[in-house]
C-alpha cells in the first residue's frame, strides 16, 4: 500500500525549505538575498510543477491519481500521510506555483519593512496551498488547510492597510467558523467508516469506497450534516453568497501580495469537487437547487454591488464574488462541460484578477490612492499600461479568445444542459461584468486628463512588464488554444462525474433516489446520445 | 453537399493578413511613420480581398451542388460526452465554411473595407492617433472576416464579439471626449445585451444538436444545417421559436434594430471612416448574416419569421421618422442605417433571404458613399473653421476637438453650435466648391431612394414586392409600411441633401471650403459607380440570387408576376414625387446667407413641421426622438444605479454583515460574561471540569452506541 515516489512531497515542501533557509541563515538586513532566494524558491517549486504537468499523461485508462506519495503516519490512528495527483489538482498546483512569484515579484517594492518575515510567510503559504490542493488524506488535508490560516493572518495583519487588523481578524474567524464543522464531519466520516472487522480510514479513496458500498445507507439526515460541515468551510472560503461579506474587507486590506495570494485560494472550489462531489453524491444531489440558487442570486448580486463601488480594490472583490459565483453553479450543475470549465474558469481568475491587482497596485504606486474619482484621462500619459489593463479588463468580461472566455463558455454551456434557467441567468453576468468593467475602465482610463497630479504619471516600469506580459500571454494562451490543458483535465472530470453519480450504486430507496438521468430538462432531442448502461463503479 | 478541402487552406490568409497588421501597427505602434503604417494597413486588406477574389472563382467554378467547403486548422476546445446525463461531446473547431454566402461577405468586407482604409490614410493624417487607429482597423477587419467565414456558431461568436469590442474602441477613439467614452461604453453594453441572447440560442442549439457547426465538419454529428428538419419531429415548436428568438434578439443587438437600436446614433461618436466601415457597411449587417446562415432553422417557425419581419419593418418606419429632424448629417445617416437594416429583416422575416443580402450589399456601397462623402465634407467645413479661427498649427487635434453633442442634450430646440462642422445647418452651398463629393453623394442618395437604376431601386424593389407576395394575411400592411418608409427615406435624404449642398452658404466656413485630396475621392468614386450601376449592369438580382441559392436555399415561388412591374414604377413614381416636392419647397424656403448664429437657431433647419405644421407634439416627440433613451436611461440607468446602490450599503454593508459583525459582536459580549466564571478559585475550576468529563463520556457513549448499532 506504501508507494512513494517524492515528486509530490517535493513539490509541496520546497518553498518551505526556502523558508527555512531564509528564516534561519540569512540574516535580517541582506534584503537582497532574502528577495533572491524567495524567488528562486517560488520559481522552483513552478519548474517542479512544469515538469509534473509535462510527465501527466490524460490516458483515460490510467488510475485516477496517477502519481502519489502514500506511507503510514501516525499508525495508531490509521493516518497516512497521503499525496496524490490527478488532472484536477495537476492544473491547481500549476495555477498555484505559476501565481507565487507574481505575490513575490510585486511585493519588492510594497513591502519595505519586516522583509524576511514576510517572503518567508509567503513560501509557507505556498506550501500550505499546495498540500491542500494534494493531500487525499482527510487529516493532513485539515492540517494543511487551516495551516493557511496563519501565514495569512500575518501578511494581513502585519503588512496590511489601515483597517487589516479588522479584516485580519474577521478573515480568520470567519474561515476558522467553517473549518471547525468540516474538522467535525472528518472525524464522523471516520468513525462513521469503520466496521467491527477493520478501523475507519481518513484517505479520500478508501471513504469513496465505503460511501458506495452504502456507507449511509438509511442515513440521508447524517449524510447532509456532513455535507453541511464541508460546505460551510469551503463556502466561506470560496466565497458562496452570502457568506462573503470578508472578502471585500481581506482584499482592500491586504497588501497586493496577500490579495494575490487570496484570489489565488481556491481551495473552497476545488474541494467541493474533490470532496463533496465524490463523498456526498447524494447530498450534492439534493442539495444543488439551493447551492444553484445562491451561486445565480451571487452572480448578479455581486455585480450590482461591484458596478457602485468607488474602490478599486473593492471593485474587484465584489467581481470576483460574482466570477465565482459562476464556477458554483458549474460545479454544482453535475455535467462534465461545467466541470471542466469550472476548473478552467478558477486558473483564468487567478490569472485575470491577479493582472488586474497589480495593475490596481501599479496605479496605488503612483498616486498612492485606490478611489476611482482620484483617476481619469490616464490613457494619454499611460498609453502601454491602458492596454494591458485593457486586455485584463477584457478577459474579465469573457471576451473571446481570452481566458475568461473559455471557462466562462464551458461553465454556462454545460450548466445550461441540466439546469436551463439558471444557467440563463447566469449568462447575464455578460452584462453585469461589462457595466462595471467597463465603467471603471472608462473612468480611469478615458476621459481629460483633468487632475493635476496625473499629468506626469509614467507608463509602465520594466518591472511591471515582467509581472504583466506573462500573465497577458497565459490569458491568450488559455483563451486560444485551451485544448492541451483540456486534455489533461478531461479524464479526471469524466472520472470524478462517475464517482459523484448516484446512480452507480444508489443506496437508497427508489421513492427518493434522484430521477433518471435520461429525463432532459428542455424535452426531446434530435440525436439521442447512446444510452449507456448503468456501469459499476469505475 | 459540404465537404472538407483542405486544398484551401490558403483561405486561412484571408483573416490572418490583417491579423498581421494589426500586430504590427500594435506592436510597433508610433515608431512607424504614418505612410508605413496606413499603407501596411490599406495593403493588408486588399491582399486578402486578393485572395478572396481567388475563393470566389473556386467558389464559382464548384459544380452546383457542392459549393460548400469547410477548411479545418484547430480544435479549439473539446470536452467528451457525458452519457451518464443524456449530454453530448463538445467539439468546436478553429474551422472555416467556404461558400456563396461567406465569399460574398468576405468580398463586401475586404473590397469596401479596402477602400475605406485607403481613404482613411488621408482622412486621419493630421490625427495623433493614426496609428492607433488604424491598429483598431486592421483588428475590426480580422474580427469581421472570421464572423463570416466561421464553420460553427462559437467560431462566429469570436468575430461577434471582436468587432463589438473595435467597435467600442473605435467609437471611443478620441477618449478625452466625455460624449466619445459614453457612447463608447453604451454601444458595448446594449451590444452585450444582445449577446447573452446568441448564448443563450447557441446553448440550446447545442443541446438539441450535440453540435454548434453550421455544416458537416469535423465532428461525426450532422451540422446544424443538415440536422435542421430533424428538429421539426424532435422538439416542440415553443423550443424552436424560443431558440430562434434569443439569437434573433442578438441580432438586433448588433445590427440595431428595435429595441437595442440606440446604440448605433450615438455611435457616430466615432471618426467618420469608422462609421461607413462599421456602422453601415459590415458589422451592422451581421444580424442579417447571422439569419441568413441559419435561415434553415428559422424557416422553421412561423412565430420566428414573423418577428424578425415585423421588428425589421417596424424599426425601418420608425427610424426613418426619427431621421426626418436630425440636424447632423452623421446622425441622419445612422438613423437612416438603422431604417436601411430594417429591410433588411424584413426580407429575412418574408424568407427571402437573398433580397436581404442583396440590400447588404448595395446598401454597403451607397451607405460607405454617403458616409465617406460626408466625411469629406465635414473635412472641408472643418478645415474652413480651423482655418478662420486660426489654429491651423494644432492639427493633431483635427477631428476630436470638434464636437456635435452640444445641442443633442437639449433635443435639437437649441441653436448650432457654430463650431460644429457636423451641423448641417453649419452647411449649405457646398455644391460648387466640393464638386466631386456631392455628385458622388447624389448618386448614393440616388440608390437609397431607390430611383432606377442606381443600386438601391433594384434591391429595395425586391424587398417590397417580395413582402407583398410571401407575408399573405398581412401583406399589404408590411408592404404599404415599407413603401411610406421609402417616402420618408427619399424624404429625408433629398433634404440632407439639399441642406448640405444647395442654397447659399450659412456661414463662412461653408463659404470658404474646398475639396479633399484623391485619396479621400478616390473611394467615394468608386462607391459611388458602384452605387449606380449594380443591379443592372452588373449583378443583376436573379443572377445574385442563384449564386446564393446554395447558401440560403432558393428564391420562395411567385404569384403575381405580373404585378411587379406596376409595383416598381408605382413606387419609384411617389418617390421621385417626394424628392421633387421637398426639393421645391427648400428651395422656396427662407434661406439668409451667412445668418448670425441666433437667426439660425430660430431658423432650426427645414424639417416635416413645414409639411405637417398641425401635428406640434408630434415634431416635439420626433425631435427628441420618441424619448427612448431618456426611458431606457430612468428605467435602467437610474433604478438600476438606486437598486445597486442599496443592495450595497443596505443589504450588503447593514445585512448580511451586518449578521457577521453581529455574531463577531455577541461572541465578545458572552466572552465578557464568562469571563466572570474565571474568577481564580480552585474549587470553581474543578467543579466545572467535573460536569465536562460527565458531558463528554456522555456524548462518547452514546455516540459509540449510536454508530455501531
Amino acid at each position: 500500500m506504501n508507494e512513494f515516489h517524492g515528486w509530490l512531497t517535493l513539490t509541496v515542501f520546497f518553498p518551505a525549505a526556502f523558508a527555512l533557509l531564509i528564516g534561519a541563515f540569512v540574516p535580517k538586513t541582506n534584503l537582497q538575498l532574502i528577495k533572491a532566494l524567495t524567488l528562486v524558491g517560488t520559481l522552483g517549486t513552478l519548474a517542479v510543477s512544469v515538469f509534473l504537468y509535462a510527465q501527466y499523461n490524460p490516458d483515460p485508462h490510467a488510475p485516477q491519481f496517477q502519481i502519489v506519495d502514500k506511507t503510514s503516519w501516525i499508525a495508531s490512528l490509521h493516518i497516512n500521510y497521503f499525496l496524490g495527483m490527478d488532472g484536477i489538482s495537476l492544473l491547481m498546483v500549476l495555477m498555484t506555483t505559476l501565481i507565487f512569484p507574481f505575490v513575490v515579484g510585486v511585493s519588492f517594492k510594497e513591502i519595505t519593512e519586516r522583509s524576511r518575515e514576510y517572503y518567508c510567510w509567503v513560501l509557507v503559504m505556498e506550501t500550505a496551498v499546495l498540500g491542500v490542493f494534494l493531500s487525499l488524506n482527510l487529516v493532513l488535508y485539515y492540517l494543511f488547510w487551516e495551516g493557511m490560516l496563519i501565514p495569512m493572518y500575518f501578511i494581513i495583519g502585519i503588512w496590511g492597510g489601515p483597517r487589516r487588523i479588522y479584516a485580519t481578524v474577521k478573515f480568520f474567524l470567519y474561515t476558522m467558523a467553517g473549518s471547525m464543522v468540516m474538522l467535525v464531519s472528518i472525524m464522523a466520516l471516520y468513525f462513521l467508516s469503520a466496521t467491527p472487522t477493520s478501523p475507519g480510514s481518513f484517505d479520500l479513496p478508501e471513504l469513496q469506497k465505503h460511501v458506495y458500498g452504502g456507507l449511509f445507507s438509511g442515513k440521508q439526515v447524517t449524510d447532509l450534516l456532513l455535507f453541511t460541515g464541508f460546505f460551510l468551510a469551503f463556502g466561506i472560503k470560496a466565497p458562496v453568497f452570502p457568506f462573503h461579506s470578508w472578502v471585500p474587507d481581506a482584499y482592500a486590506e491586504a497588501p497586493t501580495g496577500g490579495t494575490i495570494i487570496l484570489i489565488a485560494l481556491k481551495m473552497g472550489l476545488y474541494g467541493f469537487i474533490r470532496f463533496c462531489l465524490p463523498l456526498f453524491p447524494y447530498a450534492v444531489k439534493h442539495s444543488a437547487p439551493i447551492i444553484i440558487t445562491l451561486a445565480v442570486i451571487g452572480v448578479i448580486y455581486a455585480a450590482l454591488v461591484a458596478a457602485m463601488q468607488t474602490d478599486l480594490k473593492r471593485l474587484l472583490a465584489y467581481s470576483s464574488i460574482s466570477h465565482i459565483g459562476v464556477i458554483m453553479l458549474g460545479i454544482f450543475a453535475l455535467t462534465s462541460i461545467g466541470m471542466s470549465g469550472a476548473v478552467l474558469q478558477m486558473v483564468s481568475h487567478t490569472i485575470t484578477t491577479g493582472a488586474l491587482f497589480i495593475l490596481v497596485a501599479g496605479l496605488y504606486a503612483r498616486r498612492k490612492s485606490y478611489q476611482i474619482k482620484d483617476f481619469g484621462g490616464l490613457m494619454a500619459v499611460m498609453p502601454m499600461f491602458t492596454v494591458v489593463f485593457l486586455i485584463a479588463t477584457l478577459s474579465s468580461v469573457a471576451l473571446p479568445l481570452t481566458s475568461g472566455f473559455t471557462g466562462e463558455l464551458l461553465l454556462l454551456l454545460g450548466s445550461f444542459q441540466t439546469h436551463p434557467w439558471a444557467a440563463g441567468f447566469a449568462t447575464t453576468a455578460a452584462i453585469w461584468s461589462v457595466v462595471y468593467m467597463l465603467w471603471m475602465f472608462q473612468r480611469v482610463m478615458y476621459g481629460k486628463l483633468d487632475n493635476e497630479a496625473n499629468r506626469a504619471l509614467p507608463d509602465m516600469t520594466s518591472g511591471e512588464k515582467w509581472a504583466l506580459f506573462p500573465l497577458v500571454v497565459f490569458i491568450f494562451l488559455l483563451g486560444i488554444y485551451p485544448t492541451t490543458t483540456l486534455n489533461k483535465l478531461n479524464p479526471s472530470i469524466t472520472t470524478v462525474m462517475a464517482q459523484s453519480d448516484p446512480q452507480y450504486n444508489d443506496p437508497f430507496p427508489p421513492h427518493i433516489a434522484p430521477q433518471s438521468p435520461k429525463t432532459v430538462a428542455l424535452g426531446p432531442r434530435v440525436a439521442a446520445v447512446p444510452a449507456q448502461p448503468k456501469g459499476s463503479n469505475p | 453537399m459540404p465537404h472538407s478541402d483542405q486544398t484551401l487552406l490558403y483561405a486561412w490568409l484571408i483573416p490572418l493578413f490583417p491579423l498581421i497588421g494589426f500586430l504590427f501597427n500594435g506592436l510597433l505602434g508610433t515608431k512607424l511613420p504614418k505612410v508605413v503604417s496606413g499603407g501596411l494597413a490599406t495593403a493588408a486588406v486588399f491582399a486578402s480581398f486578393v485572395v478572396a477574389c481567388l475563393l470566389f472563382q473556386h467558389v464559382m467554378a464548384a459544380d452546383e451542388a457542392h459549393k460548400q467547403f469547410t477548411v479545418y486548422l484547430a480544435s479549439w476546445m473539446s470536452v467528451p460526452a457525458d452519457p451518464n446525463h443524456g449530454i453530448h461531446s463538445l467539439a468546436v473547431n478553429f474551422e472555416l465554411l467556404i461558400d456563396p454566402l461567406s465569399v460574398l461577405m468576405m468580398l463586401i468586407i475586404t473590397g469596401v473595407g479596402g477602400l475605406i482604409h485607403l481613404y482613411s490614410t488621408a482622412y486621419m493624417a493630421a490625427d495623433k492617433g493614426y496609428q492607433r487607429f488604424f491598429t483598431y482597423l486592421n483588428l475590426f477587419i480580422f474580427f469581421m472576416l472570421l464572423l463570416v467565414m466561421a464553420n460553427n456558431l462559437l467560431m462566429l461568436f469570436i468575430g461577434w464579439e471582436g468587432v463589438g469590442l473595435c467597435s467600442y474602441l473605435l467609437i471611443g477613439f478620441f477618449y478625452e471626449k466625455r460624449s466619445a467614452g459614453d457612447a463608447a461604453k453604451k454601444a458595448f453594453i446594449v451590444n452585450r445585451i444582445g449577446d447573452v441572447g446568441v448564448l443563450i440560442g447557441m446553448f440550446f442549439m447545442f443541446h438539441y444538436f450535440g453540435t454548434l457547426d453550421f455544416v458537416t465538419g469535423h465532428s461525426n454529428v450532422l451540422g446544424m444545417t443538415e440536422a435542421a428538419p430533424a428538429l421539426v419531429a424532435a422538439a416542440t415548436p415553443a423550443v424552436i421559436t424560443t431558440m430562434l428568438l434569443m439569437i434573433f434578439f442578438g441580432c438586433t443587438g448588433k445590427s440595431a434594430q428595435f429595441p437595442l437600436y440606440t446604440w448605433l446614433p450615438d455611435a457616430m461618436e466615432g471618426p467618420t471612416p469608422v462609421s461607413a466601415l462599421i456602422h453601415a457597411a459590415t458589422m451592422v449587417t451581421a444580424g442579417i448574416y447571422l439569419v441568413s446562415r441559419t435561415h434553415s432553422l428559422f424557416v422553421l417557425s412561423d412565430a420566428a419569421m414573423i418577428t424578425v419581419a415585423v421588428t425589421g419593418i417596424a424599426t425601418a418606419f420608425f427610424a426613418a421618422t426619427i431621421g426626418l429632424m436630425q440636424n447632423d448629417i452623421k446622425r441622419v445617416l445612422a438613423y437612416s442605417t438603422v431604417s436601411q437594416l430594417g429591410y433588411m429583416f424584413a426580407a429575412c422575416g418574408a424568407g427571402v433571404f437573398a433580397a436581404g443580402m442583396f440590400h447588404v450589399m448595395t446598401h454597403a456601397f451607397f451607405k460607405a458613399c454617403l458616409f465617406l462623402g460626408s466625411g469629406s465634407v465635414i473635412h472641408a467645413v472643418e478645415h474652413a473653421m480651423h482655418a478662420s479661427h486660426g489654429h491651423q498649427g494644432e492639427q493633431n487635434v483635427a477631428h476630436a476637438e470638434h464636437g456635435d453633442s452640444a445641442d443633442e442634450k437639449t433635443g435639437g430646440t437649441a441653436g448650432p453650435d457654430p463650431n460644429d462642422p457636423q451641423d448641417m445647418r453649419n452647411m449649405g452651398g457646398l455644391f460648387p466648391r466640393i464638386r466631386v463629393t456631392a455628385v458622388s453623394m447624389m448618386a448614393a442618395t440616388a440608390a437609397i431612394c431607390g430611383i432606377v437604376p442606381f443600386a438601391g431601386f433594384w434591391s429595395k424593389d425586391q424587398i417590397l414586392w417580395r413582402d407583398w407576395e410571401t407575408l399573405a394575411g398581412g401583406d399589404w400592411l408590411f408592404w404599404g409600411v415599407g413603401l411610406v418608409t421609402a417616402l420618408l427615406t427619399a424624404f429625408y435624404m433629398t433634404r440632407m441633401v439639399m441642406k448640405t449642398f444647395f442654397g447659399a452658404p450659412r456661414t463662412e466656413a461653408a463659404k470658404t471650403a474646398h475639396e479633399s485630396s484623391p485619396a479621400m475621392l478616390i473611394p467615394i468614386v468608386l462607391l459611388a459607380i458602384m452605387s449606380s450601376i449594380t443591379g443592372w449592369a452588373v449583378l443583376k438580382f436573379d443572377t445574385f440570387a442563384a449564386f446564393l441559392g446554395p447558401s440560403v436555399g432558393p428564391l420562395p415561388t411567385t404569384h403575381n408576376d405580373n404585378l411587379e412591374t406596376s409595383f416598381e414604377w408605382g413606387t419609384m413614381i411617389a418617390i421621385v414625387l417626394v424628392m421633387a416636392y421637398c426639393f421645391l419647397r427648400y428651395r422656396a424656403s427662407k434661406n439668409n446667407e451667412l445668418m448670425t448664429p441666433q437667426a439660425r437657431a430660430d431658423h432650426r433647419g427645414w424639417t416635416v413641421q413645414h409639411l405637417l405644421p398641425t401635428l406640434g407634439w408630434y415634431n416635439w416627440a420626433i425631435l427628441n426622438k420618441y424619448f427612448v433613451d431618456e426611458a431606457y436611461n430612468f428605467w435602467f440607468v437610474k433604478l438600476g444605479k438606486k437598486l445597486a446602490t442599496w443592495l450595497w450599503r443596505k443589504f450588503d454593508i447593514e445585512g448580511v454583515d451586518g449578521i457577521v459583525n453581529g455574531v463577531g459582536a455577541f461572541a465578545a459580549w458572552s466572552g465578557q460574561r464568562v469571563r466572570k466564571a474565571q474568577n481564580g478559585y480552585v474549587r470553581s475550576y474543578a467543579f466545572s471540569m467535573v460536569v465536562g468529563i460527565v458531558v463528554i463520556l456522555v456524548f462518547v457513549v452514546v455516540g459509540a452506541m449510536g454508530l455501531h448499532k
